[in-house]
């Protein structure tokens, strides 16, 4: 930890910034393994938002019925094959990238925040803040995140702004519970005791002191959650409780599929595939985030 | 360790306390009237406005929950609006079933991730080590639920080694209940050939269940390990002359596992969650199921019950996961 130390403001912040920036992909390319998870992710990114030009059958997305092509396996005009109402599973599938994405990006762009504000909170001013904030967090965390979530989201119209809000409820304490842990070590050591000593604001201890020193485990978490905040949401949507069709989605999809299985089983597997490039991209780009931040550790 | 357990139970009982004042802000934010959809979209007006003073929705929120937690106190957790049925009947004649589905996949969850990570960190840098961590990251890749779509394809249809659905073939005549426990039940009426068709119908799930965990932990394992192998006590007690095998049980493995079983403890104790779609696609007739049914067609009592209960258990596993660290590791119990 120590060797991240603060952040130094200086005249060569510029010049230094780079140099670092040099070394920390150095530090990343290394492992093989996490430019592989960079490369998927990226290439998800791309396909996101390029889908309406990717997508061989771009009109087969929404409701779309087509019996004369209904169920084939896959050939060279479906590369996946269709399913029971002749749609193009691939392009399905690289729709279904926009929905997974957006979702993780607007989760974890409410729960980090959110998250981290109430564990700079609780860490850095303690008492009654802290017992008040940590043991709610407790409470969200004495639950297993999936029941919570298909809880909060079975109450609400099934749709994916309401697996959205599921998720991102149960998100934040995994953050306020990390922040807190480091803020309350760091609000003990000589430099914010100085910062206090000059009459340093609050919000100025709080954002400028303690916030950049917690910023590195945060990003690395956060990199890790963009895949698990996918898998939830795919397995809401599995359940019945994500974006309804015909809009696709990847639990869905996998959910229609697993009726006709093993006949149809390109309905299922490359969905199932799918999820799992994306999620696997995520996981070995955090993983590498993590290694790339503490150097020396396996 | 008394004031370090005395003290894990009084918070035990306070997220007990919050979980119960969540769940029941949950089960009062959904739209529309319980009592209207309890009794249909026929009920006539005087029918609702008697349920509805039943389930005391007319009195205020803060009355509205002493009525529930002094009833929840008292085993009495309302009635279902799918089974008609008590929640606590319908309770009681799942949970049984999700209970065994946990303990085996929590069995091989443990297991099999000492195993394999005994077995990496020993061939470290080898193709053993190599395979075992390359499978790891491809399982923590695949969600649960298709991971279990691929077993029952693979094993059930295709290969047909096992029979999948439910907990007994259709013909079997099911042991009497004693503990509920499909397995432990025929073994006590002696029973063999029941007993093993129940374990036929219960390992797939099960290691669908354990699998994510079990790679994860297996990981961790292996890295703990290979952390404390470079250390330097174990450097004398190589130089003591004491044999590899010894090493590896006595002086490695105990510090090894404190990581592991912290991770260990969410997992078994997330085996609980992840099982409610295990249940869904092997048809396990188990709480987990319920509870999705439930929650699927909005059936608040039955909802309430099984986060309650799911709640309560993830809670029982974490205090026992925290003992064993204890246990293992003295400077948590004399440092906290």
């Amino acid at each position: 930890m120590e060797n991240q130390g603060r952040i130094h403001k200086n005249t060569f912040m510029k010049e230094s910034t780079r140099e670092n920036m040099r070394m920390y992909w150095y530090k990343f390319s290394r492992n093989k393994l996490s430019v592989l998870g960079l490369l998927l992710v990226i290439s998800s990114i791309v396909i996101a938002i390029f889908a309406p030009v990717i997508a061989p059958f771009p009109q087969h997305v929404e409701a779309f019925v087509d019996y004369n092509n209904a169920s084939l396996a896959p050939s060279s005009t479906y590369w996946f094959g269709t399913d029971i109402f002749g749609r193009d599973i691939l392009s399905r599938i690289i729709f279904a990238f926009r929905g997974a994405l957006y979702m993780s990006i607007i989760v974890l762009a409410i729960a980090v925040p959110v998250g981290t504000l109430l564990g700079l909170i609780a860490g850095y001013f303690g008492g009654w803040f802290e017992v008040v904030i940590m043991r709610l967090t407790d409470i969200f965390l004495s639950i297993p995140a999936i029941i919570l979530a298909l809880s909060i989201a079975s109450v609400l119209e099934p749709n994916l702004t309401s697996s959205m809000i599921a998720v991102t409820v149960m998100w934040w304490p995994w953050y306020t519970r990390m922040v807190a842990g480091m803020a309350k070590s760091y609000s003990k050591e000589y430099f914010i005791k100085n910062a206090e000593l000059i009459g340093a604001s609050k919000f100025h201890i709080l954002f400028r002191e303690i916030l950049p020193n917690c910023i590195s485990p945060i990003l690395t978490k956060m990199a890790l959650d963009v895949g698990w905040v996918m898998l939830i949401g795919a397995t809401l949507s599995y359940c019945g409780l994500g974006e309804q069709p015909p809009t696709p989605a990847f639990g869905q999809m996998i959910s229609d599929g697993s009726k006709y299985m093993p006949d149809l089983w390109w309905m299922t597997i490359y969905p199932a595939m799918a999820i799992a490039y994306i999620i696997l991209g995520f996981n070995l780009l955090g993983d590498g985030i993590s290694d790339m931040f503490n150097k020396g550790r396996q | 360790m008394l004031r370090f357990l005395s003290r894990r139970l009084l918070q035990g009982v306070f997220v007990i306390f919050g979980l119960s004042i969540f769940i029941f802000v949950i089960s009062r934010i959904i739209p529309g009237d319980p009592a209207k959809m309890a009794l249909g979209p026929r009920a006539t007006e005087t029918a609702v406005e008697q349920l509805r003073e039943e389930m005391h929705l007319n009195d205020s929120i803060p009355e509205q929950y002493y009525y529930w937690i002094t009833g929840a106190l008292k085993g009495d957790l309302g009635k279902s609006v799918n089974t008609k049925r008590a929640v606590v009947e319908d309770v009681s004649e799942f949970l049984p079933a999700t209970i065994e589905l946990v303990i085996v996949s929590g069995i091989i969850l443990i297991v099999v991730s000492l195993l394999l990570g005994v077995l990496a960190a020993r061939y470290k840098d080898t193709w053993i080590d190599a395979l075992i961590r390359f499978t790891a990251y491809i399982g923590i890749a695949i969600p649960s639920f298709v991971m279990a779509i691929i077993f029952l394809l693979i094993f059930g249809l295709v290969l047909q080694w096992v029979p999948v659905l439910g907990r007994l073939s259709p013909g079997m005549t099911p042991p009497p209940t004693v503990t509920g426990l499909m397995m432990v039940d025929s073994l006590i009426a002696g029973d063999m050939a029941a007993f093993w068709d129940a374990f036929e119908h219960i390992i797939l799930p099960a290691i669908s269940l354990a699998l994510g965990g079990l790679l994860q932990e297996a990981r961790i394992l292996r890295s703990a390990i290979s952390d404390n192998m470079g250390k330097e006590y174990i450097a004398v007690a190589r130089g003591y002359g004491i044999p590899n095998n010894k090493i590896m049980n006595k002086y490695l493995l105990k510090p090894s596992m404190i990581p592991v079983v912290s991770v260990m403890g969410l997992d078994l104790a997330s085996l609980m969650g992840n099982a409610f779609l295990v249940e869904k696609i092997f048809n396990w007739p188990g709480l987990s199921r319920y509870g999705l049914n439930a929650m699927l067609t909005k059936d608040l009592n039955a909802i309430s019950a099984v986060i309650l209960i799911i709640g309560l258990m993830f809670l029982v596993i974490n205090i026992v996961v925290d003992i064993i660290i204890a246990a293992l590791d003295p400077r948590i119990r004399l440092g906290d």
